[in-house]
This record gives structure tokens, sequence and C-alpha cells, in this order.
């Protein structure tokens, strides 16, 4: 989801990870790279050659697959579905 | 300092995940480095990435390839950074140490076994003994299953002391006990 329609380097989805939540959310690169790893290997991730040509060597660039895209859209329905009955259910108050 | 220590902890993944990423983990952590401004920052910033890459490396190791016992291990990797308890051999000499610690301690202990056998035979009767000795070999046999199967140094350590001594204690007791039971028939 923080990706988006992004192609990001680890560091840069660290980034996007903590200015979506509010600094909230700040992933560790251990958490972070065991979680590309599995992506990858889902395919819901793909590796993307670095058109910077700049620190190429200690960095990767990542973007979404459609498979990860579509997902992403799958997983995001499903938490706005369970908000809106837990709105209907009077369980969740707008503030 | 920070990144050499950073480093040395990124030795808890295994060695085809550090080929992999390694270099880019070290690079991004340099850049949250980058971004904190005074020494308290950094630091505690490192205690919460040292934090996230023990539960990270963990889990890495227990779905790594070859992992056997993969809840287990994934709970006892998230408490130690030992490398991974590789040997077999030495797991196997390790799961032995109920019988080889047990017998020279059988053998230096005689005049205790005799401090022992001087109580009144009612204080260990035959079942008692007969259980005791039983339950000993039991907790030695489960002691060696763990062992066995253990990955990580901190394991082995930890289930020598909690199943291998004790029951080794009570092996070398044993001759102890059977002599009260001859002494009670």
């Amino acid at each position: 989801v923080a990706l988006g329609d992004e192609t990001l380097h680890g560091y840069g989805i660290m980034l996007a990870i903590e200015e979506m939540t509010g600094g909230d959310v700040r992933m560790g690169p251990g958490t972070l790279y065991t979680t590309i790893k599995k992506l990858l290997a889902g395919g819901l991730l793909e590796e993307v050659p670095d058109g910077t040509g700049e620190g190429s060597d200690r960095r990767r660039y990542y973007r979404s697959t459609p498979n990860g895209r579509a997902f992403a859209a799958q997983e995001l329905r499903r938490f706005d579905q369970l908000v809106t009955r837990g709105r209907q259910a009077g369980l969740l108050v707008d503030r | 300092v920070i990144t050499s220590l950073y480093r040395l902890l990124l030795r808890a993944y295994p060695a085809s995940f550090r080929a992999e990423y390694e270099r880019e983990m070290v690079w991004a952590f340099e850049q949250q480095l980058a971004r904190s401004r005074t020494r308290l920052d950094r630091l505690v910033l490192f205690a919460g990435v040292a934090v996230d890459l023990v539960i990270s490396a963990g889990k890495e190791r227990a779905s790594s390839p070859g992992a056997a016992m993969q809840p287990i291990e994934g709970r006892v990797a998230d408490m130690s950074l030992q490398p991974v308890y590789r040997s077999s051999r030495e797991a196997r000499l390790s799961a032995l140490t109920p019988l080889w610690a047990g017998i020279p301690v059988m053998a230096l202990i005689p005049g205790s076994l005799d401090m022992l056998t001087t109580k009144p035979p009612d204080i260990i009767g035959i079942p008692a003994a007969l259980v005791f000795v039983v339950v000993a070999l039991l907790w030695a046999a489960f002691g060696a299953f763990v062992v066995w199967h253990a990955r990580y140094p901190v394991v082995v350590a930890i289930a020598i002391a909690i199943f291998a001594v004790p029951a080794s204690l009570v092996l070398a007791l044993a001759p102890s006990f059977f002599r009260v039971m001859m002494f009670v028939g």
C-alpha cells in the first residue's frame, strides 16, 4: 500500500510508511527486508533496475506487481467493509 | 561504532539472507542514523532497530529452508542472537550427556551414596525409588530429545542445565536406591 504505483528503494518504503501513518509506524530494516523477501517470493513485489546509477550497489528498487496491487486492493476492500460494519454497529464513532 | 555493531548483529540472520540484503540493510540503517540529530536519538534508534532485528532474524531463521521444529525455533530465536547450532555430531554428543556425565558422577559419589543409604530405608521405599528412577530416565530422555533438535547453543545449555544435569545426578544415585531396595527386600 505504501508503494502504490511508485518505485522505491527499501529506505524509501520505510519513509513512505512513516509518512503514511503520521509517524506512528516506523519500520526497522529487519522487518522491512524480511517482508520484502516474502513479497518478492509471493510475486506481489518485483525488483526494477536502478535508473539513477547512484549507490546502486547498496540499494535496489522495488515496485508492486499487478498481482500485488490487486491483492492490496482486495485487502483494502476487506478493511473498508469491516470499518463500515463497525460503524453500523455503533462501535466506531466519528471524532 | 554503531554501524559496526549493527553489522555484527546482522549475523543473526541466515547467511543466504545476509548475502541478499545485508548491504541494503546497512545502507538503510545509515540513512536512519543520518536523520538522528543527537546521540540520544541514535541510541534510541539503535535500541529499536536491534529489537526489530532480533525478532525478524528469529522469524527468518524459523522459516528458512532446512529449519526443523519451526514453531519452537521461532520462539527461541527471538531470544537468541547465537549462531545456528549446526553440528549434529555435537548435538548427539550433548544428547548423551545423562550417560557420559552420570557415569563419572556415579563413580565419584560412593561416599554420598553411603550417606544416603545410612538413612532409614523407609524414607525411600521400593515403589518411590522405582518411580524416582523412571521419572529421571524420562526426564533425561526428554532432555536428550530437546538437545538433539536444538539449533542454538543457548538452548543446548539450558536443556543440559534443566534436564541432563538433574537426571545425571539421579541416575548416579540410582545404585543407592537399589541398595535401599535390596536392603528393604
